[in-house]
């Protein structure tokens, strides 16, 4: 794949999730995906231990509707912005790290950690059909995680 | 009058109980080292030298077995200047190393001799010097509780009525235990210890706060849900207030949503060694109903998948821990689906914790108005009843277990 359509592709999807632009964000997914936050320093099993979201192509719509909806019945929806970098392309993964901030409230929450997007080809373009955050803080209690990472 | 009763009534709080350090600081004596405290299962050290960092109120404690096989729940603080022996938050060890003189310790604490001991008088005794234990320490079916005081009641009394509730959990295991070494979520919230026991059995709020969640929970599960204004007269699903500061929802006609799915070859080979465990009528009552949902005073809540362990760092600052409680001699499958539910509703990303902890936060922050102090816990007063043994049950969507807890905190405060 070419380099350049990879990172496009990653910032576009940063600006997407950023956007709250949920539906977009949704249509980069395969339908046998798997979005996964783990927890913990030692990444784990997520089949025998918990995880921060471990989801499948349905969780991750119910995910979509619940922070359209669910999480907008109580909270003001946080203001999001994200830096994507250090972007390294390996055979069948592509890992980046990420800063990204986060208004909600009267704070401010920073972010970061590494992602690491498996893609492939489908109908013509670029989908995600695998996709890991390991959050700098996953081993430490954290504020509420209230958007998409 | 006591200083508490003139800040708790039978019907509302004082807002002082919430955001006061002077209060907070007096639970630490009154209420942490005072009672039986939940610090950890059996599954998070199931090996001698395998130990967990754990606390009691604010004081850091280790929880550790022995080469023995014996658990031992020690202060967290070494005995020559203080510093914190175990400073990971588990690990496995065949003695604790203090980092900063290089004092170590048994795994039972006995100090095994302080370094470059010469220049100690020769009448330092090493046993004078172990690290000092917790004064007691019991299991309950694997669930390990501590109490920093000596005398008193023992856990079982302590946990009174709850032990069944408790059973009911861990009984759905053919082992009849659960292990909690699946690793737990961490939140952290500005808030009262206290709002989060209040708000985890209290069902009033869940149709407000927590109105898209069941809406796709429900969903999921193809039921539909009546309003709650209709649900009124329903006098199954209740409240209950367990007695020393225990309290419960009872919700027997909410159908298990672990089960909600087809039967697959895992859940029938599950029913059958459950059947073959417990008989009959017994297995298929912990196959089919909800568990109720229920608080262990002062620090330990069990809902549907989990248990959650409450850890107050301030007034408005505390850690809430979501322990996934999996079943023992399941198959996977059984456990799986418990670990993929929970992640969807509780902890810092599921559809549930968020909006409870938004709601903490910005309850602690209104407690800021001060033209009228008190919170109002009045619900159901007038149709509730008193159980034999001394608890109390209400309507579901009533206050009558809050109201119990708060007169079991003041007399607790009081004394």
């Amino acid at each position: 794949m070419d380099p350049r359509e990879i990172e496009q592709f990653l910032y576009r999807e940063a600006l997407l999730l950023d956007e709250h632009r949920y539906e977009e964000w949704l249509s980069l997914w395969t339908d046998d995906a798997i979005y996964w936050v783990p927890l913990g320093v030692e990444v784990e099993d997520p089949q025998k231990t918990v995880s921060i979201i471990y989801d499948d192509r349905s969780k991750l719509g119910d995910r979509v509707t619940y922070l359209r909806e669910g999480s907008a019945n109580v909270q003001a929806r946080p203001e999001l912005r994200r830096i994507v970098s250090n972007i390294n392309i390996a055979e069948d993964e592509v890992a980046s790290n990420f800063v990204l901030v986060e208004a909600r409230g009267n704070a401010q929450h920073v972010w970061s950690g590494r992602s690491f997007h498996r893609l492939r080809q489908e109908d013509g373009a670029l989908k995600i059909h695998f996709k890991k955050v390991l959050l700098v803080n996953r081993a430490q209690p954290m504020p509420i995680l209230q958007f998409l990472l | 009058m006591s200083w508490a009763a003139q800040l708790i009534k039978a019907d509302r709080v004082h807002g002082r109980v919430y955001y006061d350090s002077a209060v907070f600081a007096l639970e630490q004596e009154k209420i942490w080292s005072k009672v039986w405290v939940y610090i950890g299962h059996e599954s998070e050290v199931p090996e001698p030298g395998d130990y967990v960092r754990r606390e009691i109120g604010l004081q850091p404690i280790v929880l550790v077995r022995g080469r023995d096989g014996i658990l031992r729940a020690l202060y967290n603080r070494c005995r020559h200047r203080a510093n914190l022996v175990c400073h990971r938050e588990r690990g496995h060890a065949d003695e604790l190393t203090c980092s900063y003189h290089g004092w170590s310790y048994g795994l039972d604490g006995t100090l095994l001799a302080p370094t470059f001991g010469e220049a100690y008088e020769p009448g330092l005794r090493p046993e004078a010097f172990g690290l000092t234990p917790v004064p007691r320490l019991d299991v309950y079916r694997g669930l390990v509780f501590a109490n920093a005081t000596a005398d008193g009641i023992s856990l079982a009394d302590h946990l009174g009525a709850a032990r069944e509730l408790l059973d009911f959990v861990l009984d759905r295991s053919p082992a009849g235990e659960v292990l909690l070494a699946a690793g737990a979520q961490a939140v952290r919230y500005r808030g009262n210890w206290k709002m989060l026991a209040e708000n985890s059995v209290e069902n009033y709020h869940g149709p407000f706060v927590h109105k898209v969640a069941f809406g796709l929970s429900d969903r999921r599960a193809g039921r539909v849900r009546a309003p709650v204004s209709r649900r009124l007269p329903d006098q199954e699903d209740e409240t209950i207030y367990l007695g020393s500061g225990h309290m419960a929802e009872f919700l027997p006609r909410t159908p298990n949503p672990a089960f909600a799915k087809e039967p697959s070859t895992a859940r029938k080979e599950y029913a059958r060694a459950l059947i073959a465990a417990r008989g009959e009528t017994r297995a298929q009552a912990l196959l089919d109903r909800l568990p109720a949902f229920f608080f262990i005073f002062p620090n330990l809540f069990f809902i549907q998948t989990h248990f959650r362990r409450v850890c107050p760092l301030a007034a408005d600052d505390t850690i809430v821990y979501y322990q996934p409680a999996l079943l023992k001699d399941v198959p996977d499958e059984i456990n799986r689906d418990i670990l993929r539910f929970h992640e969807t509703s509780f902890g810092p990303a599921g559809f549930v914790t968020p909006d409870d902890v938004e709601i903490m936060e910005r309850n602690q922050a209104g407690l800021a108005a001060r033209g009228d102090e008190w919170l109002f816990l009045g619900r159901g007063v007038g149709r509730e009843r008193a159980l034999s043994g001394g608890g109390m049950s209400g309507h579901f969507l009533d206050e009558t277990h809050l109201r119990g807890l708060w007169q079991h905190y003041s007399a607790l405060m009081s004394a």
